[in-house]
């Protein structure tokens, strides 16, 4: 069997204590192997966000265990924590986040100079990940010359480049039109059938649908899960 | 179970994915790019630290051009020295073996002494007339001579420094500076500098006529000495018999001729020295920069560059901080593409070092640039007060290492903080407000109740060792209690930053019940201490510097006013005779000192006359000025004049220590208003008249008083006995001279008299303490001489009256004369303390205005909510106003509380300063009329009317 990219055991995220502690995440367990896109879904504060930070090692559960490529996060420094994200994983906001003093280029080569590649290989990677995406001939435009689906080609480019496979994205397509939206998901799933695994946060089923597996929140546990066969089943409401 | 640190890679590298090729520098690459791409884009805020860095650099990289462009190199020297000679030739001594010059100094010349005696150890020989035949054969020389001559003026006759020779010729130029005209070209025409032309009232052209020697000159140009400024009043005369005469130093300079160093010994041992180019310019260690001069220039850089370093730290970390804030998200981006929490550090940090860099560049060109017509302007016509142009590229590097070093630690803060701010709030764009942290405030009042507590306890550690009996100046302790006296503010500043925050939100508490506007304003301060509290913490800085110094200045002034020994009442007009007396000029110095004040047409005029002080010499020897018999008043009161050991008489010597012979003065009745500065009270009057004795006030040091039962009691005393006797000064009664008491039948006055005294009490302390009329002195015998001549005016004596009197002043008399001056009274205070008060108000304002739009910045998208809630313009106004009073305010009130402690410490330590003399009402202006005025102020300047239509709050 494939060793899964991402492994969540048990995650529990709680804020505050005593009377006025809110559970966000209660006992999650998830797996994501090579090749696979997960959709979380769920309403606004069922905890897709958290899972996701969790997932990324952005924030610290309460309890359980975050394995990325066999890497327990609970034994990982910080610096150890920022040269996984610099290797091994990538994440796509919905506001795209791009550095804006940054042209795409340097945003995309940012993880690989951070890591300390010379500037000249780091380049050439990042101009490859960018043809990836469908942006040659723009790695010197400044992201706000960019347009919105440009900049989260340029966002998705940033997340793979290096060879990173593990992708995390929160709503990517939230700011973009639908066309728009659905070129990103398309770019999206072509990576994952690449090699890479994703994990993708979206309210909306349309999207959804580009996923291998769903899994559904509901006041941070999983309700229920299903995979694609049975998806259009599910998201047409058959189910 | 897998352990990550650094290192491993954790993923298999794709076909483009690059593993191999690294280099240690690519990160801090794209480090250094983020931070001049985002220090770039924060324009204001960059430029605000860029401005912040360059401002004192400017003045301190002009300082160091003025100072080195005062410093003379090895040529310059040399030319102010030789002109383009080659060689000057002195005649120091008489021929003395022993002689000896330095080669490389020739200002230096010694010959062997006697350690003993310090007379030479070869009898004196006569000096030669000129040292020419001891110079090779056919050598040409030019002689030089100089002396002083007196000249008619329009004011009268006028003293002149003159050059005698030819001065004018070309081979002397670099030494004597040609300015305009023609060189004489004859024994009838002379040159004058540009101060001989204006205090002759002359022009080019005009006639000159000498008083002394007699002579009479057609001026025919301008020249000066080049070491000399424009104002100093010389002629350059042509060698005549009569003109030599008035030579009292003579040179020779020669165009083609030098010694070398082995030819000078001959030379020195026939009392001439040289000054020869060559020897000069090969000098080891080049040029001489005065050691002191250039220690002054290192401590006032290294005061004035801590200080500014300090104050640009906080006011450029407070725009960093805000600048940082505004990156937050560019950060998180890096942050969740693996940025460690170094690589976050530096980015910001690297901001700091490019912004340090470029204020740097930019102060030190424009410090260097505004050098130039500062020291045009300052060029007074002397060689040594412009060299030239010199830029000490040493120091300009330095200072901007210094920019460099000071931008950086500006971005220390802010980098530390931007790595704590959490990653996936700083994403979404969240501005939370900061925790209150319990261990600065107890760190912080540990610091504020140390400083105090160190300041006051120093102070009065101080005083303990003051009061000893025995003073060691040397003690530890006393180094230990001065740097508690310093050190405690600086403590108690620190404290007060420390503990910022926490302060800043107990106000907030208290501040919420002022109102909306209030409340807002506060508590906008305690949620932004990064940008607050070194906002405060400069203008503190300011304000502890400014109510340090206007307590230090107000105390010191008053203490020396309550010391101040008047020559004469306020705004009267003087002349002190010296050498009357007993010297045969004495009746003609007396004459003209009475004249001189008449001439000036006062309104009254007292005449102070007191016992003779011979200074007259007698073949170039000064005699004894020792008197021949004298009269002293004894004391009583004080406690060594009860010690067992000096049993008998103590005396009044009140003189010796404030400069005059005599405590005794005799004036007549008539007079005693204008001598005094104040009409007598009858009661004391009649005492006076009666011929006793007006007693007026002693300064404060003098022990015991003159007064017993109402009478004073005078001794007469030989001179040369009271000498013996009187030796014995107290350490413990400075005014008290003792007569041992088993010397006493030996030194035995020559007479007592008793007279009745009446205290009087004038506004000054005079010096003379017992005043009697001149018929209780004829009754007495005691022989007088006019001692000072004083006149009074209706109004202050103006500077025409000043100027006739320095003129009169400078008369014929070898063995006696008169000082003339006009008594101001000691220093007001009143125009220092507006000075300072400005200057504070100044730097606060600019420390304020940065700290006050960096808020208005920082507030913008929350005055957009209040607005799109509908808030009224009145509110932003009033939220203004509030938070310029809690800014500067607490700065304000925190500088002027650390500035005032140390000036505690020190009244408490010396006896001469007193905590009453505090300026309080100065410093509540400062520590609170300046905060209302910015406060007024920024109320009446709105903020910006707030953007609604796009999100301002993070870049």
């Amino acid at each position: 069997m494939t060793e899964p990219i991402l492994r969540l055991i048990g995650v529990t995220q709680q804020y505050g204590q005593g009377a006025t502690a809110v559970s966000a995440l209660s006992g999650i367990d998830l797996e994501l192997a090579p090749g696979e896109l997960v959709a979380i879904m769920g309403a606004s504060g069922s905890g897709k966000s958290t899972l996701l930070s969790i997932a990324g090692g952005l924030a610290t559960p309460t309890t359980g265990e975050v394995v990325i490529t066999g890497t327990h996060l609970s034994t990982v420094s910080a610096s150890g924590l920022a040269a996984l994200r610099r290797r091994a994983l990538g994440f796509v906001f919905q506001d795209f986040n791009l550095i804006p003093t940054l042209t795409a280029l340097e945003n995309v080569t940012l993880p690989l100079e951070l890591d300390g590649f010379r500037t000249r290989v780091a380049n050439r990677a990042g101009r490859d990940a960018l043809a990836s995406v469908g942006l040659d001939g723009k790695e010197g435009a400044y992201p706000d010359e960019l347009s919105g689906g440009q900049q989260q080609r340029v966002a998705i480019a940033r997340a793979v480049v290096g060879g990173r496979r593990l992708i995390l994205a929160d709503e990517p397509t939230g700011a973009l039109d639908s066309v728009t939206g659905e070129l990103v998901l398309r770019m999206l799933r072509s990576r994952v059938d690449a090699g890479a695994a994703a994990l993708l946060v979206t309210h909306e089923a349309r999207h959804a649908a580009w996923a291998d597996r769903i899994v559904f929140l509901r006041d941070g546990r999983i309700i229920d899960e299903t995979r694609r066969d049975g998806a259009d089943t599910l998201l047409t409401g058959s189910r | 179970m897998t352990v990550l640190d650094e290192a491993p890679v954790v993923v298999e590298a794709s076909e483009s994915s690059p593993r191999t090729e690294r280099s240690r520098w690519a990160r801090l690459g794209a480090e250094l790019r983020l931070a001049r791409r985002q220090a770039l884009r924060e324009k204001g805020a960059s430029a605000l630290v860029v401005a912040l860095v360059a401002l004192p650099l400017i003045a301190i990289s002009a300082g160091l051009v003025i100072w080195d462009s005062h410093q003379p190199t090895l040529a310059h020297e040399v030319t102010v020295e030789l002109g383009q000679a080659q060689s000057r030739i002195e005649i120091v001594s008489g021929p003395d073996p022993t002689l000896q010059q330095g080669a490389a100094d020739p200002w230096w010349w010694e010959v062997s002494r006697d350690p003993e005696t310090g007379v030479p150890v070869n009898a004196v020989q006569p000096f030669r007339d000129d040292p020419l035949t001891l110079l090779p054969a056919g050598t040409a020389t030019i002689e030089i001579g100089t002396g002083t001559i007196t000249a008619q003026t329009p004011g009268g006759i006028g003293a002149f420094t003159a050059v005698i020779g030819d001065a004018w010729n070309p081979t002397l130029a670099g030494r004597y500076e040609f300015l305009s005209g023609r060189a004489p070209s004859g024994l009838g025409e002379a040159m004058v500098s540009p101060g001989a032309l204006t205090r002759l009232g002359a022009a080019v052209g005009d006639r000159i006529e000498l008083t002394e020697p007699a002579a009479s000159f057609t001026i025919s140009g301008v020249l000066k000495i080049a070491s000399e400024p424009d104002s100093a009043p010389t002629v350059f005369l042509p060698s005549t018999r009569a003109t030599d005469t008035a030579a009292e130093y003579r040179a020779w300079f020669a165009p083609d001729w030098e010694p070398t160093a082995s030819e000078l010994a001959p030379l020195n041992r026939e009392g001439v020295i040289v000054f020869a180019r060559d020897l000069m310019l090969s000098r080891e260690g080049g040029r001489s920069i005065d050691p002191g001069s250039l220690w002054a220039v290192a401590a006032v850089t290294a005061i004035v560059g801590t200080f500014t370093a300090y104050l640009v730290v906080l006011l450029a970390g407070a725009a960093f901080s805000v600048s940082a804030r505004r990156q937050q998200r560019s950060l998180a981006v890096a942050a969740s593409v693996g940025a460690p929490a170094g690589s976050l550090r530096r980015m910001v940090l690297l901001q700091g070092t490019v912004l340090g860099l470029v204020g740097g560049v930019i102060g030190a060109a424009i410090g260097i640039a505004a050098a130039y017509p500062v020291l045009v302007l300052l060029d007074d016509g002397r060689a040594a007060s412009f060299w030239g142009f010199h830029v000490p590229w040493w120091g300009i590097v330095g200072v901007i290492l210094f920019a460099v070093a000071v931008g950086t630690a500006s971005a220390f803060a802010p980098a530390r903080t931007a790595t704590k701010r959490d990653v996936l709030q700083a994403l979404r764009g969240a501005r939370l407000p900061v925790q209150l942290r319990t261990k600065r405030p107890l760190w912080g009042s540990l610091l504020i109740a140390t400083g105090l507590a160190a300041t006051v306890t120093a102070g009065l550690g101080l005083a303990a060792l003051n009061a000893a009996e025995t003073i060691d100046y040397n003690d530890p302790m006393r180094s230990l209690a001065v740097a508690g006296i310093i050190g405690g503010p600086l403590l108690f500043q620190l404290g007060v930053i420390l503990a910022g925050h926490w302060l800043l939100t107990l106000i907030a508490r208290v501040f919420s019940r002022f109102g909306l506007a209030a409340r807002l304003a506060a508590r906008d301060a305690a949620a932004h201490p990064g940008r607050i509290v070194p906002a405060f913490g400069a203008i503190a800085a300011c304000v502890f510097i400014a109510a340090f110094a206007l307590s230090a200045v107000s105390v010191s002034l008053a203490s020396a006013a309550r010391n101040y020994v008047w020559t004469a009442p306020k705004d009267s007009a003087y002349v002190s005779v010296w050498g009357s007396g007993t010297t045969a000029e004495a009746e003609e110095v007396e004459d003209a000192a009475v004249q001189a004040i008449a001439s000036t047409e006062p309104s009254s005029v007292a005449i102070v006359r007191g016992e003779p002080v011979s200074y007259e010499v007698v073949d170039g020897v000064p005699l004894d000025d020792r008197l021949e018999t004298v009269f002293r008043a004894e004391r009583f009161g004080a406690a060594s004049c009860f010690d067992p050991a000096t049993v008998g008489i103590c005396l009044t010597d009140y003189g010796s220590l404030i400069g005059y012979g005599q405590p005794l003065r005799v004036i007549a009745e008539d007079e005693l208003p204008t001598a005094l500065g104040t009409a007598v009270p009858d009661a004391a009057l009649r005492v006076f008249r009666d011929g006793g004795a007006l007693v007026l006030p002693a300064p404060r040091w003098s022990a015991g008083t003159p007064i017993a039962d109402g009478h004073v009691t005078l001794r007469e005393w030989d001179g040369e006995v009271l000498e013996l006797g009187g030796g014995d000064m107290s350490d413990d009664a400075p005014v008290i001279a003792s007569i041992p008491g088993d010397t006493a039948g030996e030194i035995a006055p020559l007479r007592v008299e008793r007279l009745p005294a009446a205290e009087v009490s004038i506004p000054q302390l005079l010096p003379w303490e017992i005043v009697i009329s001149p018929e209780a002195a004829e009754r007495l015998g005691m022989r007088t001489a006019v001692v000072t001549v004083i006149g009074a005016y209706d109004a202050a004596p103006t500077q025409q009256i000043i100027d006739k009197l320095a003129l009169l002043a400078s008369g014929p008399w070898k063995n006696g004369g008169f000082t003339a001056g006009v008594e101001r009274g000691p220093g007001d205070a009143g125009p220092w303390l507006l000075l300072i008060l400005a200057a504070a108000g100044a730097l606060v304002l600019g420390a304020g205005s940065v700290a006050l739009g960096l808020a208005r910045v920082e507030r913008r998208p929350d005055d957009a909510t209040l607005t799109a809630v509908g808030a009224t313009r009145r509110l932003r106004r009033g939220i203004a106003f509030w938070q310029s009073l809690v800014i500067v305010g607490l700065g304000a009130l925190s500088g002027t509380i650390a500035g005032v402690i140390p000036m505690i410490g020190m009244t408490l330590a010396l006896d001469d300063l007193r905590i009453a003399d505090t300026p309080w009402l100065w410093l509540a202006g400062l520590a609170l009329g300046i905060p209302l005025v910015i406060a007024v102020a920024s109320w009446l300047v709105p903020p910006r009317h707030p953007d609604l239509t796009r999100r301002t709050a993070i870049a």
